[in-house]
């Protein structure tokens, strides 16, 4: 009888530790599905991405990275965040870059240096002059800067 | 001196000065020039680039040396009697072209700068010339993308 009696017992606290286990289960994945339903938008990168524009300072001229038109023109929509880079590929001559309307310049780099400007396109389409101040004749060339959502053709020429 | 001036166009006088100049070394047995893609001109400006490759004369000299490190043996080395540095220490010395803008063991690079005003225009334009001297068998230092 005694022996029943605890063999029942046994049985019921089994159970018992069976029926917390499902519980703490569920609450686990419910607060997994919680915890990633939150955080998840956290990791996503809400900054507008930054454009790169990189310039080479090259026989007297820019040119953009790997081109072969000088003194290109550049194509920026209104509000755009670009980082302008430039390389000074001209070996014992200084360059610089220089965008006077925006009062944007770089230090005069030997060959080989680099720097960058990082620029906010203004919200109003317009076109702007960029430069290298000690050789502004020959190395000119324009930013224009067209309305969001201009051609994206257009704005990657 | 052997000159090859077929891929030139003629242009730049200061390229035209270091031809001479290289006429009357008795060290350059040959000189090839050439235009460079990147020229161009604007209202503002005349850019002409030129490239000049230079060939020494050689000469034979003795070299005393030892055969798998035992035996004394004399080989003959074929040499050029001038190095790209013996160069610019040769036109620095003269007054028509002076010392270059810059040099390094493989190159030396010339820039000229001038404005001219045309007769009866009072505005004028900047000539610049930037010329760049190798030895022969060296490659250019512009990039592929000027051609």
């Amino acid at each position: 009888m005694l022996a029943h009696h605890y063999r029942q017992r046994a049985g019921q606290t089994r159970r018992w530790r069976g029926a917390r286990g499902a519980v703490a289960g569920v609450l686990l994945a419910a607060v997994a599905v919680v915890g990633v339903a939150v955080l998840l938008p956290l990791t996503a990168n809400t900054r507008p991405v930054v454009r790169d524009i990189t310039l080479e300072a090259r026989d007297m001229a820019f040119y953009r990275e790997g081109g072969t038109v000088p003194n290109p023109t550049i194509w920026l929509e209104a509000g755009e965040e670009v980082r302008f880079i430039l390389r000074n590929l001209d070996l014992g001559i200084a360059h610089n870059l220089a965008i006077d309307g925006w009062q944007l310049e770089t230090a005069y780099l030997d060959a080989n240096a680099s720097a960058t400007l990082r620029v906010r396109a203004p919200e109003q389409p317009g076109s702007q002059t960029y430069v290298c101040q000690p050789h502004r004749e020959m190395m000119h060339g324009l930013i224009e800067v067209v309305a969001r959502g201009g051609s994206r053709q257009t704005r990657l020429q | 001196m052997d000159l090859d001036t077929t891929g030139w166009s003629g242009e730049g006088a200061f390229t035209q000065t270091l031809i001479d100049v290289f006429e009357r070394l008795d060290q350059v047995a040959f000189l090839r020039v050439e235009d460079v893609p990147s020229s161009r001109s604007d209202v503002e400006y005349n850019f002409i680039s030129n490239e000049l490759f230079v060939r020494f004369r050689t000469r034979d000299r003795a070299v005393r040396t030892k055969l798998l490190g035992l035996l004394p043996v004399t080989r003959m080395v074929t040499e050029p009697v001038m190095s790209v540095t013996d160069l610019e220490r040769a036109l620095s010395d003269l007054g028509e072209v002076g010392p270059p803008d810059y040099a390094d063991e493989g190159m030396l690079q010339y820039l000229r700068t001038e404005r001219i005003v045309p007769p009866y225009q009072t505005r004028g334009y900047k000539l610049v010339e930037l010329v760049r001297i190798y030895q022969a068998g060296t490659t250019p230092r512009r990039t592929e993308d000027d051609g």
